[in-house]
């Protein structure tokens, strides 16, 4: 194992992140905080409560997975993408790492700025709401699988990525509507049964479903059933990028 | 016989897009050797360098590094690489230190800041290791970019026209840090279409056209081989008649006469000279002044590519 190779890349991943500090955090704060504003206050006055938690407090876990969901994506599809457009990627190509490094470099760091972001908005939405957390290792637990989980699917679309076009494409047809689908804003029980049993096939459901479990003791869904959802799509993606690095798909010629 | 510390055996490759860029290259290079490769653009050089280095998959034939496949060994092997590219990439927002540092992590090194300083100095980037790479202008950004091959130490070295819009002082620089390297054992192969480096610095020198490798040679044995050296005499008066007595160095005149222009081989004794000086007092030619001139490397390299396509 190449343990300089990690730390080197991770390393150059978080000075990337560092660099833009202030636009890295502010915009999510902003952005969760206009959420808050909106559906908190806004609309949330006019809804009752789902269960007993207030709606303002039931959207704090939809609202993390969100900007979870698009910041490991968006980082970790910029962080391979921006190397393979400019060419410094040859150094990656030529030196000694394996599918693993590469990995647990470049992941690692899009999973530890999505994590952070994450907490930030946790902080930022007890301004708004008091919460609770029931159980703070899991939703710690879940906050890093998530955040890996799809640093890593924001890896594999960058290597997949021709342009720059295409790297925004998927996150804004296909994230997106399935994160904003996905439970973040409502309880499954107010869809009507057609539109519930469509929803369970959109994955985000499941993410949301067991980080609100986390901190209000209920879920839409099975839990086991979530768990093993978010393994299987870890392996998958696992396994298509260490096909994509090995063969050297898009990236070597 | 020295150890080969680059091996290619029936190499090919064959783009995409069906283009043959690499057709059956063998060739071995002895560790310690300063190799160039020349050619003309589109020839296959960086295809090559790029095999070497695992930036471009082949689609037959193989690699050796000190032993070592390219392909199915490359850890060991891309360990003991170095590779300097031809196109100007580098990270824009590092600073030139922190950048070398991070290809020494790459290759799995540990930090060692006086190899990082040795490094930088020897490509006078000392000063300036707290800069931007983006602020740097193009020929401190190709420094950089040696600087970045040669931190973690490599056995091997690849300067793919290391010279290639670079400045006297910085092709000196160049060429000192290449003769070092080699003195410690490091192998090189670089590319270049100066030929009058590679005459300067190569042991020997490959000939590449069109995806293939039309020749390998020794540097000064093929400049010996090939090259011509002729003999330019400025007359006193205007001739108008060659005698049949220099016919045996094919004598050439200039249109006004007073310029006669005669060949010799490349192994000439000294004795041929004085029997061409003989040969013109004997036929009451009056010589003014004499100049040799002796073909390049870059003469022989036009004839070579033109007669193979
Ligand atoms: N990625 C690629 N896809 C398809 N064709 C390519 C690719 N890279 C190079 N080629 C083609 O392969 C041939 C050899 O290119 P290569 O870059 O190896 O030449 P070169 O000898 O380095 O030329 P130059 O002196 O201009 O740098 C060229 O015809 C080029 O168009
Ligand atoms: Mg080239």
């Amino acid at each position: 194992m190449n343990i300089e190779a990690i730390k080197a890349i991770y390393r150059f991943e978080m000075a990337r992140t560092f660099r833009t500090m202030v636009q890295s955090i502010l915009a999510p704060v902003l952005t969760t905080s206009l959420y808050f504003i909106v559906f908190g206050a806004a609309i949330g006055s006019r809804m009752t409560g789902i269960g007993e938690v207030s709606y303002g407090a039931f959207i704090v876990p939809g609202l993390i997975m969100l900007s979870v969901l698009t910041e490991s994506i968006g980082n970790a599809s910029f962080g391979i993408h921006m190397p393979k457009w400019s060419g410094t990627i040859f150094e990656l190509l030529s030196a000694p790492v394996s599918t693993t490094e590469i990995v647990l470099g470049y992941v690692g760091a899009a999973t530890t700025k999505s994590v952070m972001i994450g907490l930030v908005i946790l902080a930022t939405s007890t301004l708004f709401v008091p919460l609770q957390v029931l159980h703070p290792g899991w939703m710690l637990l879940m906050l890093l699988v998530t955040a890996f989980a799809f640093s890593l699917f924001g890896f594999m679309l960058g290597i997949w990525a021709t342009s720059w076009e295409k790297l925004t494409i998927v996150p804004s047809l296909v994230i997106t509507p399935l994160a904003f689908l996905g439970g973040s804003f409502y309880s499954l029980d107010v869809l009507p049964p057609l539109w519930r049993t469509v929803t369970l096939f959109n994955p985000v459901v499941y993410l949301v479903s067991t980080f609100r479990w986390c901190f209000h003791g209920k879920a839409d869904v099975n839990l086991i059933g979530s768990i093993a959802f978010i393994a299987a799509f870890v392996a998958l993606c696992l396994a298509i990028t260490t096909w994509m690095i090995r063969s050297g798909w898009r990236l070597r010629s | 016989m020295r150890p080969v510390a680059l091996d290619i055996q029936s190499l090919s490759k064959t783009y995409k897009a069906g283009h043959h860029a690499l057709r059956n290259i063998s060739l071995q290079i002895p560790r310690g050797e300063i190799f160039a490769l020349l050619g003309p653009n589109g020839a296959g050089k960086t295809t090559l360098i790029g095999i070497a280095c695992g930036l471009v998959n082949a689609t037959s034939g193989s690699i050796h590094i000190e032993g070592h496949n390219v392909a199915s060994e490359f850890r060991t092997a891309r360990k003991l690489v170095g590779l300097v590219p031809q196109e100007l990439t580098t990270e824009a927002f590092e600073t030139v230190q922190a950048a070398v540092a991070h290809s020494r992590g790459l290759f799995g090194l540990q930090p060692n800041p006086s190899k990082l300083e040795q490094v930088l100095r020897s490509l006078a980037l000392w000063d300036k290791r707290d800069t931007r790479v983006s602020q740097l202008s193009g020929g401190m950004k190709r420094r950089v970019l040696i600087a970045k091959a040669l931190v973690h130490e490599p056995r091997v070295l690849f300067l793919d026209e290391p010279s290639a819009g670079v400045d006297v002082e910085l092709r000196r620089d160049i060429w000192n840090v290449v003769r070092g390297l080699r003195d410690q054992g490091v192998t090189i192969l670089l590319t270049t279409h100066y030929i009058e480096e590679a005459e300067q610095i190569a042991d020997r020198v490959g000939v590449i056209n069109k995806g293939e490798l039309v020749l390998v040679e020794e540097t000064h044995s093929l400049i010996r081989r090939m090259g011509q050296r002729q003999l330019v005499l400025n007359l006193v008066s205007p001739l108008q008649q060659l005698p049949a007595a220099l016919a045996p160095w094919a004598p050439a005149l200039s249109a006004d006469g007073l310029s006669l222009r005669c060949n010799f081989a490349q192994d000439i004794s000294g004795t041929e000279t004085a029997l061409l000086l003989q040969t013109l007092s004997s036929a009451a030619i009056a010589v003014r002044d004499l100049q040799t001139q002796q073909s390049s490397l870059e003469e022989i390299f036009v004839q070579l590519v033109r007669s193979k396509s």
